[in-house]
């Protein structure tokens, strides 16, 4: 691996958060593997944000930045808005590992920039040293339950990334990066946007904490799965058989057909375990199972558990929390 | 407008299972609804073996899609993203498209690769995870949370859209109308040994081991659990 590609998604001039977590820890593993590092902005003329960004990009670890200048990347990162970019910057520096982070412009450019190469693709994974020192990617698939693991050393082939944004420790790199420009040109096709609204369950996507209505729910019971998730400071989600069941609306559904989500404490409540629903639960965050059956598959990947009737669990978990707080 | 809906993957119960616990995977499906909801001419193709694939395309069929067709070599078990996408691509060329959708993702895997594979296999634009598509004269309006936004992007025909979900609700089955078309490899001039299967592409599944859940008795002692282990 001679040169780590990390595409840099902009969040009103700045380079995004999960951006920049993904660039860290590109940096820690080209520090052993010897590779170069390059981080590529798309902006429009000058580099937005200024000298800023160059800044930001250095000390997260960049040996090199290149900027790919074209007429307007403000839309939102997509393959379509800004695929062109990325490609002019492979276009210019060949690269074995491509880095993105996995937001939803990450997982829209990533795999089509994967197929495009021939590469690998390794989507929402982690990257880390095996207990031999391998160098590894891995992944949580069939609802955490297994993971896939694929040994960088083994292929041939280059391999496109996107990194689960968490909770990895910012590295700081030392020397100002050297800025490449290279010119990206206008998007093949023009895509529009004709309307925005705010996402109304946009807090899902940043809490700390989760609490989930499964199907195995009443309807009476989504009171207390409101109150807990007040209790503990956390958003309410629902699993898609709880949408299917009129338990609450499609926008606070988690699961492969709905919202990921990644904090620190999920709480399924009444959630059996579908590998469809965890496909939407960061494979870090820390499962609570409350659930009366003891054989439900979502016990196989809760880290806590509790074993009864929803309601009494609930009401002595809110009454816990709030003694402690009074 | 003629729509084409490429079947992403039936979910499995687990990497060497053979057992289905869905026809269609969410996302599949939601594709499927949307497609049939847009009042498009719709033709669903799938990559695998009869006993996998048929039964999800004779509910396309019965749904309301105008044809159903699959595509299958034995050389290909075990396909990856790419060998995946090519096949698919090769059926929707041959059918004539102005719009491919697919689900977004597996239920199992959830590599979320095949669609924007197939796009490029194509050489169409795609946009990935929408939650909603409609016809707006020579483009699609996809529907895309992107936070902390809801935005609706229009996008030029012909293009490709992965689908998440869909506000259009099951059709009711209708018996009778064509069978499922079958075609081979050479049929769409894809030849099996390109395609191999790249397993060292794929990694290995393994078992996570389950992190041995701390059951506990009582809410207040899974509270003062969780806050020893500072999780709250």
């Amino acid at each position: 691996v001679a040169n780590i590609l990390v595409y840099i998604e902009m969040a009103e001039d700045r380079p995004g958060a999960p951006s920049l977590e993904a660039l860290g820890r590109a940096r820690r593993v080209a520090s052993t593997l010897g590779a170069t590092v390059y981080a590529v902005v798309p902006c429009a003329g000058a580099p937005s944000g200024g000298t800023g960004t160059i800044d930001a990009l250095s000390r997260y670890g960049a040996d090199k930045i290149i900027l790919a200048v074209g007429p307007d990347h403000r839309m939102p990162s997509l393959h379509a808005t800004h695929g062109h970019a990325l490609w002019a910057a492979l276009e210019r520096v060949p690269a074995a590992l491509v880095v993105l982070a996995a937001t939803p412009g990450g997982r829209d450019l990533a795999p089509r920039v994967a197929a495009r190469l021939g590469a690998a693709y390794a989507p929402e994974a982690t990257l880390d040293y095996g207990p031999d020192g391998e160098l590894a990617v891995s992944r949580a698939v069939y609802g955490g339950g297994y993971r896939r693991t694929l040994e960088l050393l083994d292929i041939d082939r280059p391999l496109v990334l996107t990194l689960q944004p968490g909770r990895a420790p910012a590295v700081r790199g030392d020397d100002e990066a050297e800025v490449i420009v290279v010119q990206s040109g206008a998007p093949p096709v023009a895509v529009e946007e004709i309307a925005r609204a705010v996402d109304p369950a946009s807090a899902l996507d940043t809490a700390s904490v989760v609490v989930t209505a499964g199907a195995g729910l009443a309807a009476a019971d989504l009171d207390l799965v409101r109150d807990l998730a007040g209790a503990l400071g956390g958003e309410v989600a629902v699993t898609r058989g709880a949408v299917e069941r009129g338990l609450g609306p499609a926008e606070r559904e988690v699961g492969a057909s709905g919202r990921r989500v990644a904090p620190r404490l999920y709480v399924a409540c009444g959630a059996s375990g579908s590998a469809e629903h965890l496909a939407g639960v960061a494979p870090d965050a820390q499962i609570v199972a409350i659930n009366s059956d003891p054989a439900a598959p979502i016990f196989r990947v809760a880290s806590y558990g509790l074993v009864g009737d929803f309601a009494e669990m609930a009401r002595g978990l809110i009454a816990a929390v709030r003694g402690a707080q009074a | 407008v003629t729509a084409v809906v490429v079947l992403v993957r039936r979910p499995r119960a687990a990497p060497d299972g053979a057992a289905a616990p869905r026809l269609l995977g969410r996302c599949d499906e939601a594709a499927l609804r949307a497609a049939l909801a847009l009042g498009a001419h719709v033709a669903v193709v799938a990559a695998g073996p009869a006993e996998r694939e048929d039964d999800a395309l004779r509910l396309a069929l019965a749904w309301g899609a105008a044809r159903a067709l699959r595509v299958w070599d034995p050389a290909l078990e075990g396909l990856d993203y790419h060998a995946t996408a090519q096949v698919l691509a090769a059926a929707a060329r041959r059918l004539g498209f102005d719009l491919v959708l697919g689900g977004d993702r597996s239920d199992d895997e959830g590599d979320g690769a095949v669609g924007p594979a197939v796009a490029e296999a194509l050489a169409v634009p795609h946009v990935t995870s929408a939650l909603d598509v409609a016809l707006d004269g020579a483009g699609a309006l996809v529907v895309r949370r992107d936070p902390p936004h809801v935005r609706t992007l229009r996008v030029p025909l012909p293009a490709l859209v992965t689908v998440t979900s869909s506000r259009a609700s099951q059709p009711v089955p209708v018996a009778g109308g064509r069978g499922v078309e079958t075609l081979d490899l050479d049929a769409l001039g894809i030849r099996a040994a390109e395609l191999r299967p790249r397993q060292q592409c794929v990694g290995r599944a393994t078992e996570a081991p389950p992190p041995a859940p701390k059951l506990l008795g009582r809410p207040d002692e899974l509270y003062a659990r969780l806050r020893q282990d500072r999780l709250l």
